[in-house]
């Protein structure tokens, strides 16, 4: 072209629009050149005389590819708010404080041990390290160090070589190298055998790991978040967890309480969660009586926020009316808390109140909102804030 | 929105026949001489 030539074309569309997709054409062609300017980000090159229907292909092609990126961006991006930290439920002060731990922590690529009952949802918390964190670029990858036979941990862990044992008829990359630049979630790291921890254990130590059947050592770059839902101590005191990885690991500790020590976050969740399944499941549950929450809120949860999100999902299958009631949620009475430890717990007992008065005042002026909140003194705002925090029905 | 396409050819035939073929098959197209 006159004036200026195509590859300087191409280098300042690709510094002011670097998304574009350009194609080369050229008269003069070289193999030189034409590397030159895939290196520069044209993403194809054709010489004259062109073909209209083979460039027409390769436009195609390249829209076709624009198109798959921005999806692949748009997928990202949402599942980076789906294990964002605001989908986790708590409002009470131990959960704020596991908030604020978890996003100081992700600014970090310090290794991390998560300790939580089965069911507090220590995945979650793992994933929204990942996600709000320096390793959100790379993958998340997730195993269940308890679910894997040892003979195949490490090679699942660490890969393996051609040949290495029996059934290795093909080179197989580890879970250390799969997470490359992002996060390796290891559940039930108590589970793992002693001769893996190990092995981990100077993984961690080098920050290199080697496949099976392999001589040279591989670096890595990850983040590492292990959990356990037993107390490491006990653990290490029974040796089934070595004491030198608990270290390694346990550089910043996270503990998830059960749901029986944030009771005052229940109905929170059984909102949360009601909101979930009316979408799933295209119903319009609007809440739970007074009598099926209270069960809910002093009943054990062994299972923790599982049991809690599967006794709701099967109230919104057999609720017939607008509210979930007793009879909806099942059996739940026998296994409730004691009796003393409902008396105990002032912050269940206070919001009890507050919800007792807010469904009085919200029922003497037929729920409508802006009557019961000059009534009690509030703005509009804060009651409906409110209403959200009991699980009261609007 | 249809798809946008610059093309850039010195060569007027090769640019007008093109752009051409590219407006039929559907796209937006701005085609310039040179780069400047």
């Amino acid at each position: 072209m006159p004036d200026v030539d195509g590859i300087k074309v191409l280098c300042e569309i690709m510094q002011r629009h670097p998304e574009t997709r350009v194609i080369m054409i050229t008269a003069y062609g070289s193999v030189e050149m034409a590397v030159e300017a895939i290196k520069l980000g044209a993403c194809d090159y054709v010489m004259k005389p062109v073909m209209f229907d083979d460039i027409l292909a390769k436009i195609r092609h390249q829209l076709r590819f624009r198109e798959l990126a921005e999806q692949n961006r748009a997928l990202k991006s949402e599942l980076a708010a789906k294990y964002s930290l605001e989908n986790i439920i708590g409002g009470t002060v131990l959960m704020q404080t596991v908030f604020a731990t978890i996003r100081k922590v992700a600014q970090t690529k310090s290794n991390v041990l998560i300790v939580g009952e089965s069911g507090t949802g220590k995945e979650l918390a793992a994933q929204a390290l990942h996600s709000l964190g320096q390793t959100s670029g790379g993958r998340f990858v997730g195993i269940n160090c308890g679910a894997i036979p040892e003979q195949l941990l490490e090679s699942e862990l660490f890969g393996h070589k051609k040949g290495s044992f029996t059934s290795a008829v093909s080179k197989k990359k580890g879970l250390f190298e799969v997470a490359q630049g992002g996060t390796l979630f290891l559940d039930e790291i108590g589970e793992m055998p002693l001769s893996c921890q190990v092995k981990l254990l100077r993984a961690i130590e080098e920050r290199q790991i080697l496949p099976v059947g392999g001589t040279e050592p591989i670096d890595f770059d990850l983040r590492l978040v292990a959990a356990m839902n037993k107390d490491p101590q006990d653990e290490i005191k029974a040796g089934r967890l070595r004491e030198d990885l608990y270290y390694r690991l346990n550089v910043v500790g996270i503990y998830i309480p059960p749901l029986r020590e944030r009771r005052a976050d229940i109905p929170l969740l059984v909102n949360h969660f009601i909101n979930k399944y009316n979408k799933q499941m295209g119903k319009s549950c609007g809440g739970m009586t007074e009598e099926a929450l209270q069960v809910i809120s002093h009943y054990e949860w062994k299972g923790n926020i599982r049991e809690l999100q599967n006794v709701v999902e099967r109230s919104i299958i057999f609720s017939e009316g607008e509210l979930i009631t007793l009879s909806d949620i099942g059996n739940l009475g026998s296994r409730r808390a004691s009796a003393g430890s409902e008396m105990e717990d002032l912050q269940t007992y206070l919001r009890m109140c507050e919800r007792d008065h807010l469904n009085r005042i919200l029922d003497k002026y037929e729920r409508n909102k802006s009557a019961a909140a000059k009534a009690l003194g509030v703005g509009l705002s804060s009651l409906y804030r409110k209403l959200g925090e009991l699980g009261v029905r609007s | 929105m249809t798809e946008q396409i610059l093309l850039a050819d010195d060569e007027m035939t090769f640019r007008e026949n093109f752009s051409a073929v590219l407006r039929e098959e559907g796209y937006t197209v701005r085609d310039v001489p040179n780069g400047t």
